[in-house]
């Protein structure tokens, strides 16, 4: 491609496009690599090359118009719309097309982790029905916070700094689904029959009921409660220190509920906080410099 | 204490007591190599510590040698490695200008090993409104490296502008100026010697502080600077690029340049200017309200953003708020109450409130910090140990965010109510504005 089809393109597209369309393009190629041996499959196929045809055509319209105004809020929305859809679009036909499941190495990494321990088994022994209701009501606040969080990402804030936020999100999302596509995995609730906690109080089968929901148990290779809630955090600490202090404790609480409701294993949190870093990083690098630069 | 952990905790003391610190020319530091810092001086010891705390490589502080005879601040100063200077104003309290041969002495060995040595050429901390004459210390420590080392030496002039020194949670803006070689400034002059190098610095100071001829002046230019900062746009969102308080100084600059340009020819349209901004001050001032927020967009949808922005984080954040207030919340009780006895004048007040402030926050948090592993399990000890700091300097955000959230809450609700008083305070507003960029195109050009 010549230079100047490059700076064309770069003009009338986001990074974030070109990620969505790169992690769409990766999932359509291996559940076609992945059909003949996974017939059930065929129906998650065929949506999934839908839905890279469809953001396809979406990005192919917004560069043609890129003056107009509503190019900004369509990024926004099919950028979002997919990356969310994807959760749980991706993560039950997983199973069907890929042969291996990865919990057996990431319990392996954790017991290396943690000096031969498997966190799952210590945190099973240590909830109550009452720590069940807590880590719920905190793994619950995931919820409203990243929707909040995307809202308050997306409108408000000056193009470039929307673009920044678009750029980090989908590339935290991206490199999680990546995990969810290559390294499945349903996480330690599934894996140690034994750990699975019965249902508690009404917050925590609220929790289980909304799992069920969204296709079950999978995905636990990245965390994507611990990734999403990181760079969010991250974004608004180099944007509203305040914002990104005040739920700087929250995305810890939010890790260790993962934990105590067996949803991940402690690597899975390890790879989210990379995640996080690495996208925040990215994000930034966007992002035009200062003049003066800011200490506090 | 190395030079490392002064930085780190000076760096820690100035973020608890300035909301924001802004650093612009850092690209002027040389990395390595003998480096002498060259400050102005008008807020004592913290005027020490914003240098040591933003420039990134040990600086070695030189003091008055009376402060080496004070019992808190002789071990700390011996700690840093901070070089005795002897005045001659000092003299009945014992200093001996002879042993500044000694201090000369000691400069240059921490220079010839590379390191970088801080000054203040006015020799006294002070709260004029304009740069003091220098004296010649910073330019003999240079000229005395030239003559006995090989190599040249860095002289970096710093223009330290406190927005309000002496007010807690202010900002104050350190600007690192054009370094001045000075092996290379003595090879095209071979002829000058201290003075001529001192009087470059002070050129070179000068042109990075902001100046003005008398008090009066400074706080109704500098007034004037935040109205003209405003640009008669809307307020940037509350906690983000709120107008940079760098902006303000360069605006503060050039209003002070021009008013001296100008204030013969145009008197009288100067003097109808100045009653115009004074009556405006006062108007915002009785109604609380900043010069940005004139230009609040009376809009429900950025209404609304703003309520579930801020709503949102303050709610979330109160826990964490409250648990910081109740733990440092008495130690800054007690500092506040001993910094309003000792302080005898400005100068003091910030230093005061730093060094107090800090003992007291690492007093009672050794305190608590004792009792809840005595106390408490220890998850909950765990969780208190890294929560105590962390708490600590979010309940200052938190206070200072809330505060910015009623001020400008009360500000919408005014204007929703009276519709005509936004408009004749945006109008005036305007108005000013205009009428000091028709005085700019007046002033002859900057030379």
């Amino acid at each position: 491609m010549s230079s100047k089809a490059i700076g064309w393109l770069r003009n009338r597209t986001s990074l974030s496009d070109w990620v969505i369309l790169a992690l769409l393009f990766t999932i359509a190629a291996t559940f076609t690599i992945r059909l003949p041996a996974a017939p059930r499959a065929r129906s998650s196929w065929a949506l999934h090359l839908g839905l890279l045809l469809a953001f396809g055509a979406v990005v192919g319209v917004m560069a043609s118009r890129p003056r107009s105004r509503w190019v900004i809020w369509a990024r926004a929305v099919a950028t979002v719309a997919v990356l969310m859809f994807l959760y749980s679009s991706l993560g039950g036909p997983v199973f069907a097309i890929i042969p291996w499941r990865a919990d057996r190495l990431l319990a392996g990494a954790d017991r290396a982790l943690c000096g031969g321990h498997s966190p799952a088994l210590w945190a099973a022994r240590h909830i109550g029905v009452a720590g069940l209701e807590f880590w719920s009501l905190i793994y619950g606040f995931f919820v409203p916070f990243l929707y909040l969080s995307i809202f308050l990402g997306c409108v408000g804030r000056p193009a470039t700094e929307r673009e920044e936020f678009l750029i980090g999100f989908s590339v935290t999302y991206a490199i999680a689904y990546l995990g969810y596509l290559f390294l499945p995995s349903t996480g330690p609730i599934e894996f140690f029959p034994s750990v699975a906690p019965p249902p508690g109080g009404p917050l925590h089968r609220l929790i289980l009921s909304s799992v069920a929901a969204t296709g079950g148990n999978h995905g636990a290779f990245p965390s994507l409660h611990v990734g999403a809630s990181a760079y969010l955090c991250l974004f608004d600490w180099r944007h509203s220190l305040l914002r990104g202090m005040t739920y700087a404790p929250v995305v810890a609480l939010i890790g260790f509920s993962t934990l105590f409701l067996e949803y991940h294993y402690v690597v899975d949190l390890l790879a989210g906080i990379a995640i996080a870093v690495l996208a925040n990083r990215l994000a930034a690098s966007s992002r035009p410099g200062r003049a003066s630069e800011r200490l506090a | 204490m190395s030079g490392y952990a002064l930085r780190t905790a000076g760096r820690l003391g100035l973020m608890a007591f300035f909301r924001r610190i802004e650093v612009a020319g850092r690209e002027n530091l040389p990395s390595a190599g003998p480096l002498l810092l060259v400050p102005n001086h008008t807020n004592a010891f913290i005027d020490a510590l914003a240098v040591a705390a933003v420039v990134p490589r040990r600086v070695i502080l030189t003091a008055k040698s009376t402060l080496f005879g004070h019992p808190v601040l002789r071990p700390l100063l011996h700690a840093v490695g901070a070089i005795a200077l002897h005045r001659r104003q000092d003299r009945d309290q014992g200093a001996d200008p002879a042993a500044n041969l000694g201090s000369l002495a000691e400069c240059r060995r921490r220079l010839s090993r590379g390191e970088a040595v801080c000054i203040f050429p006015e020799g006294v901390s002070h709260s004029d409104p304009h740069l003091r004459p220098l004296r010649t210390g910073a330019a003999r420590i240079a000229i005395d490296f030239l003559e006995h080392e090989k190599g040249t030496i860095t002289v970096v002039p710093v223009g330290l502008h406190y927005e309000a020194k002496e007010r807690f949670r202010s900002s104050v803006w350190v600007r690192f100026g054009a370094p001045i070689d000075a092996a290379a400034w003595r090879a095209a002059r071979p002829e000058a010697g201290v003075r001529e190098l001192t009087a470059d610095i002070e050129k070179s100071l000068r042109a990075l502080t902001v100046n003005f001829r008398r008090r009066r002046e400074a706080a109704l230019l500098q007034w004037t600077a935040e109205v003209l900062a405003t640009r008669g746009l809307p307020p940037a969102l509350l906690g983000r690029d709120e107008g940079a308080v760098a902006d303000r100084a360069i605006l503060a600059a050039l209003l002070s340049e021009g008013y001296e340009k100008l204030e013969a020819s145009h008197h009288e349209t100067i003097a109808r200017l100045e009653e115009r901004v004074r009556r405006y001050h006062a108007d915002l001032r009785r109604l609380g309200i900043s010069p940005p927020e004139v230009y609040l967009e009376m809009d429900a949808g950025r209404a609304a953003l703003f309520v579930v922005r801020e709503v949102e984080t303050l709610l979330v954040g109160l826990p964490l708020a409250l648990l910081g207030t109740l733990l440092h919340g008495p130690a800054y009780g007690i500092a506040r109450a001993i910094v309003f006895r000792v302080s005898v004048d400005r100068d003091h007040w910030a230093t005061n409130a730093i060094f107090i402030g800090s003992a007291l926050v690492l007093l009672s948090s050794a305190l608590e910090l004792t009792a809840a592993w005595i106390f408490l399990s220890w998850p909950f000890a765990l969780a208190l140990t890294a929560l105590l700091p962390y708490s600590g300097y979010y309940a200052l955000l938190y206070r200072d965010r809330a505060g910015g959230v009623l001020r400008r809450s009360r500000t919408f609700l005014r204007f929703l109510f009276d519709r005509g008083l936004q408009h004749r305070l945006a109008e005036e507003g305007r108005s000013i504005i205009a009428a000091i960029e028709r005085l700019a195109e007046a002033a002859p050009a900057r030379t």
